[in-house]
């Protein structure tokens, strides 16, 4: 069984990854469809009436945060692991 | 032992630490369970009142102090025990279940403690016994991790102890009540920084990814819900409402995404998590008002929960491949598709996905902050929550799990059953949780006036998790893992130690050199001269004297011995000339 499970996501990951790709977009794309159906009643911040906040929000933050913490910060405070060595 | 109809769940803890060494043969293993049981029995029939009350210095001790604020901490404490000791079981250390139990114990001191008195000297258990957690990993790193964990800890206990005694001093009292956030006095604010550092507030947060990653396997997962969360306990108790708590716990939410977006090191994602998850938490404390405490509450609630699930699906991972190093790990979903699918039920947990406990404890502080008109704090938290989904629920498993095909050859340590049993347990909570929130919410101190499951919250969610899914598939190449430490506020504490040790030694090290100087010029020459005088007055005074007497003595001697010939006509003769000696002398004088 957990041979036969293994094998599944095996499959998953590497023969329909596309087809999860897609999946995953069209997921994407529904819910921004929804979201022009489904507001808050009484918006709890200024700019979450506008359809697709949340979503850019979150967009702009996940790439906003990598990129600012990999690319910009992380150069000036990495260093050797403590067991580096042993 | 029972404390008029209130049995302490940390007697059975500390029971059970004290008998441990004495157990033989191979089944005491199944006795660990025991204190939990018991403990989970005593939260769930408990009455409300105090117990245990012990007259002291005119003041009262109280051991159980059980109310709603207390009973839910110790609730989730009976329940997160009886996991951790259940993922515990095939460990044959004693020495390692004795520290958890008192560690344990100690927390259980801690949520019923009614006076500070008795919360510090449980505060202190916690503190020592979950050193040894860290120490029983017996590695190098380990014991410098934990030394570190320990001097800090000490350090967080005096500015407790130093807070509590002046608070003593001042208004004669040990009781630990609300304090008045419009007047908060000195002595409080000590008391808040002990609690702060248990409470991993930043900067005094870097014990945390410091000595939690060091840990046993199972040692991590106690102490992932004990330390912190008895910090949120007690913050509260005593300071809801101190504002500037809103503003650190916010702060916290971010700074630890920030962290676990760039590490590499499984467990030191998760640890800075907790910081993050703490930082909820805190916040919702600072703002005060009865949704943002039950939030708060509700959040530690279900953050013992998955995140005791998360310590112990990565240190799964640890236990079977001997790393928790993201750029050592990759393709396990083949080779560990169970623990996959229990990992990521920890994951979307913590990350607020609907149907998940997060989610109903997550959004009702974030919701409680909006409300008050807290924007900014909001706004916080949720780029919090955007920064736990991008690392936890899709950076981790995507690098320890399905981003490239497994090792050739990898072969895997066995995985004790046990080990998946309790995070079952875990799964099935976090889960039955998110599905009926009146699992939780009924056992919060304040009314709920809170719907988690509306079309919005379920599409607000479902966006900011989905959209955090691109985000991070954009970023994919970048947001790699690389194996390396990155600097955090332990290096300067040790540069802040460093400087201290360097202020205190550089005086010192000139007066010793002054003093060197005036010793040599000045003493040392007065020493020598009177070393000269003294052995002057030894040779001519001392000497003179001694060694006078000395051959007077013996000149007498010798002439006494030349007298004494042993001739009777040489005494006669001497007898006559003394004789004669001294009728001439009287003939003269008279």
């Amino acid at each position: 069984m957990n041979s036969s499970l293994g094998n599944w996501f095996e499959t998953q990951r590497t023969k329909n990854l596309t087809t999860w790709k897609w999946a995953f977009i069209v997921f994407l794309v529904v819910l921004v469809v929804l979201n022009f159906f489904i507001h808050p009643h009484h918006p709890e911040y200024v700019y979450d009436k506008y359809t697709g906040f949340w979503a850019l929000f979150a967009l702009v933050v996940s790439v906003g945060m990598v990129f600012m913490m990999k690319v910009i910060v992380q150069p000036f405070l990495v260093g050797p692991e403590e067991d580096d060595g042993n | 032992m029972e404390i008029n109809g209130f049995l302490h769940p940390a007697v059975a803890f500390i029971a059970l630490a004290m008998a441990l060494p004495f157990f033989r043969g191979e089944h005491w293993k199944w006795l660990l369970l025991v204190p939990p049981v018991i403990a989970i029995v005593v939260v769930f029939t408990a009455t409300m009142g105090e117990f245990g009350v012990i007259p002291y210095l005119g003041n009262t001790l109280i051991l159980g102090r059980v109310d709603k604020l207390s009973l839910v901490f110790a609730n989730v404490f009976a329940i997160q025990s009886l996991i951790g000791m259940i993922y515990a079981l095939h460990m044959k250390d004693r020495a390692h279940h004795a520290s958890a139990a008192l560690y344990v114990a100690g927390s259980f001191g801690c949520v019923f403690a009614g006076d500070y008195l008795t919360l510090f000297i449980f505060w202190e258990l916690m503190a020592v016994a979950s050193t040894f957690l860290v120490w029983l990993h017996r590695t190098k790193t380990s014991s410098a991790a934990g030394y570190r964990y320990f001097l800090f800890h000490m350090l967080g206990g005096l500015f407790l102890l130093g807070g509590l005694l002046l608070r003593y001093h001042e208004i004669g009292t040990f009781a630990f009540l609300p304090v008045d956030p419009s007047s908060v006095q000195y002595y409080d604010w000590l008391i808040l920084i002990g609690f702060c550092v248990n409470a991993a507030v930043v900067p005094l947060h870097a014990w945390l990814p410091d000595a939690y990653p060091e840990a046993t396997i199972p040692g991590a997962v106690f102490m992932c819900a004990f330390t912190t969360k008895t910090a949120v306990y007690v913050l509260a108790r005593g300071f809801s409402g101190v504002y500037i708590l809103a503003v650190a716990g916010t702060f916290m939410a971010v700074y630890g995404v920030l962290y676990a977006s760039m590490e590499n090191n499984a467990r030191r994602i998760l640890s800075y998590h907790i910081v993050s998850q703490v930082g909820y938490m805190v916040a919702g404390i600072g703002i005060g008002t009865a949704l943002c405490l039950n939030g708060a509450i509700a959040h530690a609630y279900a953050h013992i929960l998955y995140k005791g699930f998360l310590f112990m699906s990565v240190g799964t991972i640890l236990y079977a491949v001997g790393t928790a190093d993201l750029d050592k790990l990759g393709g396990l979903v083949g080779k560990l598709p169970w623990l996959v699918i229990l990992y990521m039920v920890g994951a979307v947990s913590i990350s607020g996905m609907p149907f998940f406990n997060g989610f109903i404890s997550k959004t009702m502080t974030i919701t409680g902050a909006a409300e008050s008109h807290n924007t900014l704090i909001a706004v916080g938290l949720e780029i919090a929550a955007v920064g736990t989904f991008l690392s936890v629920g899709i950076k981790l498993p995507y690098f320890a799990f399905f981003n490239k095909p497994a090792k050739t050859g990898l072969k895997l340590n066995p995985i004790p059953k046990n080990m998946y049993v309790a995070m079952a347990i875990s799964a099935i909570l976090c889960f039955a949780q998110g599905v009926y929130p009146q699992m939780l919410y009924s056992l919060l101190p304040f009314p709920v006036e809170y719907t988690p499951y509306t079309p919005w919250h379920l599409l607000q969610s479902a966006m900011l998790l989905a959209f955090t899914g691109a985000g991070f598939w954009i970023m994919r190449k970048i947001i790699v893992p690389h194996h390396g430490r990155n600097l955090d506020f332990d290096k300067l504490y040790r540069l802040i130690g460093n400087a201290g040790i360097s202020l205190v030694c550089r005086p010192i090290a000139w007066a010793d050199s002054v003093w060197t100087t005036v010793y040599r010029v000045v003493g040392l020459k007065g020493l020598m001269d009177f070393a000269a005088g003294s052995s002057w007055f030894d040779r001519k005074g001392i000497d003179t004297v001694v060694d006078g007497t000395a051959y007077t003595v013996r000149d007498i001697g010798r002439t006494g011995a030349k007298m004494q010939t042993g001739r009777l006509q040489d005494y006669l003769g001497l007898t006559v000339f003394i004789a004669l000696c001294i009728f001439g002398l009287v003939w003269y004088l008279g």
